[in-house]
């Protein structure tokens, strides 16, 4: 990857070029570009290979008409809070959804796999039900995540070791597993293989827990199969918005 | 009176008076036992004299009997230390469920305290443990009301005055985590602990919100530190690397110890960041400096003489001088340097492997002298082609 376009669309003046900065400093990546104001539908936009846009800023709310919007959103990542993105993720569908907390190597991350082909499996078939297994040996976590799921309609089932966890997937066959990465007896990666390697799981979407900025445990969870990662510490909302993401239920 | 973090040099030989006090004790504590134990042999055999006449009867029955039971004391006092510890995790599993959920309800939505809010005992133990899990794992508004409630309960207070070493420095995470201003005080003296990993947490802590003053501190600071300390904080100084590299490292380059360079040089070789305008000449020509100097020419703004730099580079006796720079040409794709290059790979393993690996960074040309390379039956030089190539085939750089 050398030399992707980034247009970054509605950024105040100051953090756009906080925002060039960092992209400048990654490798693959050349001078972005930032429109303040500039319509979805533009030709500005189409030598872009990456847009970035701010969904709180005046540009980011007036691109709400899906038609429009269709020509861009399969390489728009769309930046703001996570009390911002969660409406705006029900309603539209962006490549990724970047919360404005997250760190530089995550937004860089996020960036560079918004940048990589569609991998499309047709042969998935559809999550079923609404049973998640949380697996996290910290408890503190999950039970905060566990209530953020619940008012979403969600039933959590915990396990605090890899092992548990596995036992719990085998056994109920959930929509979804959220997987911490370090876990005792067995860890995420081992759970995630396993789960993937059996046929009658192929439906279960997997999202890893990771500690911040592990890129390597990311693209080594993206090559066991896992459907999404988010990084410690995290917004319970933010990893509601990517369990509904990947359930294809926003 | 300053709080123990608070004055790190006070700590420092507070912390060495304690750890020869222990010595001392332990010590102190073996010899009495061995006392204890002699006196009541002989105190044994004096009882055993009318029963037993033997003397050598006498002393080792009485040993034995010291012996036994000093095993039956030992084994009653770790069956009792373990069904104490048993009895009270047992406590803390019991009070665990309801405080998180209370934390659980605090971070998520705010709720108030449903009870008082246990000031000493097991419960504020747990929930000290739950509250500091909950402040590492999550972040934004969740994060915010943990931390409120943190300050106003006074756990804050209680970390900054943490004593023990390995408390210290959970104490300086937490209140990280925290991020008030109140504690920056604290984490800038944290900075001059004499415990290197409490210096590493509080330098990590102050980057992530650091204004420039204290990131060109901690920079100049890191710079004294050990090997290990250098690379844990490589990641975090790269956050101020633009700033740094205006006015910091341009300083410590011009006018420092040469040991300070040389680590310097090592963190900006970390960053592996385009440095444009940064004018790397003048270095050029510190002998003791080359090895890092070229490695990063492939990362500043690359002068008219780079070139000649890298051909002399590569014919100088200096094997690091060498790699460097083989590793510089082929990440600089120099293909005018292939003559020099190509002789490399007849030297030794080092050099091959380093010049291979550029070879395979150049290009189709570079890859066909690779294939020439490996039907000429050198072994050494076949093998780190083979290396090389097999590297480019799964496309690792």
């Amino acid at each position: 990857m050398t030399g992707k376009r980034v247009a970054l669309v509605g950024f105040p003046p100051p953090q756009a070029a906080e925002l060039t900065q960092i992209i400048m400093d990654a490798e693959g990546f050349t001078r972005p570009l930032s429109p303040l104001q500039v319509d979805p539908a533009s030709d500005i936009l189409k030598p872009f290979e990456l847009i970035l846009l701010d969904v709180e800023s005046s540009a980011g709310t007036s691109w709400t008409d899906p038609e429009k919007l269709a020509q861009v959103q399969d390489r728009c990542i769309a930046v703001g809070d996570v009390s911002a993105l969660r409406p705006l993720a029900s309603s539209l569908s962006f490549r990724e959804y970047c919360p404005r907390s997250s760190s530089t190597e995550e937004l860089l991350l996020r960036c560079t796999l918004a940048l990589r082909p569609h991998t499309h499996s047709p042969q998935r078939s559809a999550p079923v039900g609404s049973t998640v297994v949380l697996a996290d040996d910290d408890t503190s976590v999950t039970s905060i995540v566990r209530r953020a799921l619940e008012r979403n309609g969600m039933t959590c089932e915990l396990a605090a070791t890899g092992k548990d966890a596995l036992a719990l997937i085998t056994r109920l066959k959930p929509c979804a597993a959220v997987l911490d990465v370090h876990m005792p007896t067995i860890d995420g990666f081992e759970v995630l293989s396993r789960t993937r390697s059996s046929a009658e799981l192929a439906h279960t979407r997997i999202i890893l827990l990771t500690g911040s900025e592990q890129e390597s445990d990311v693209i080594r969870g993206f090559t066991l199969g896992a459907d999404d990662y988010i990084c410690k510490p995290f917004n319970p909302m933010e990893l509601t918005i990517r369990l509904m993401r990947v359930l294809g239920r926003l | 009176m300053p709080s123990p973090t608070e004055s790190a040099p006070l700590w420092g030989r507070l912390a060495t008076c304690g750890r020869l006090a222990i010595g001392l004790h332990i010590y102190t504590k073996t010899a009495l036992v061995f006392l204890l134990a002699a006196l009541a042999t002989l105190a044994l055999n004096q009882h055993f004299t009318p029963h037993f006449p033997d003397a050598t009867l006498r002393l080792a029955l009485s040993f034995s009997l010291v012996q036994i039971t000093a095993t039956i004391t030992l084994a009653l006092y770790l069956i009792a230390q373990r069904s104490f510890t048993r009895f009270q995790k047992n406590i803390h599993d019991q009070l665990r469920p309801a405080l998180q959920e209370n934390i659980t309800a605090l971070a998520f939505s705010g709720q108030a305290w449903p009870a008082t809010v246990p000031k000493q005992g097991p419960a504020r133990q747990v929930l000290e443990e739950c509250l500091s899990t909950a402040l590492s794992g999550l972040r934004d508004s969740n994060r915010d009301r943990l931390t409120q409630f943190a300050w106003d309960q006074g756990f804050a207070r209680q970390w900054q005055q943490a004593c023990s070493s390995p408390s210290r420095k959970r104490a300086i995470a937490l209140l990280a985590a925290v991020s008030r201003p109140e504690t920056h005080a604290l984490m800038e003296n944290a900075l001059a602990d004499p415990d290197p990993a409490i210096r590493t947490e509080a330098a990590r802590a102050l980057l992530a919100n650091a204004d420039p003053a204290t990131a060109d501190r901690i920079f100049r600071a890191v710079l004294n530190e050990s090997l290990l300390i250098r690379v844990l904080l490589t990641a975090d100084l790269k956050r101020h690397a633009r700033l740094l590299l205006s006015q910091t490292i341009p300083s410590v380059l011009a006018d420092s110890p040469s040991q300070q360079i040389v680590n310097c040089l090592e963190i900006l070789s970390a960053w592996k960041l385009a440095i444009p305008g940064f004018d790397i000449s003048p270095l050029l020509d510190r002998l003791e400096h080359l090895p890092l100097v070229v490695a990063l020419l492939p990362y500043v703004q690359v002068p008219d003489t780079v070139e000649d730099h890298l051909r002399s580079a590569l014919e100088t006796p200096d094997l690091e001088v060498r790699c460097a720079a083989a590793h510089a040409v082929g990440q600089l794709k120099l293909n005018a340097l292939l003559p020099t290059l190509l002789p490399l790979l007849n030297l030794n393993a080092r050099l091959a492997a380093a010049s291979a690996k550029a070879l395979a960074q150049m290009g189709p040309e570079g890859e066909r002298h690779l294939q020439a390379v490996l039907a000429s039956g050198d072994r050494k030089a076949s093998a780190a082609a083979m290396e090389a190539l097999e590297t480019l085939a799964v496309g690792v750089q």
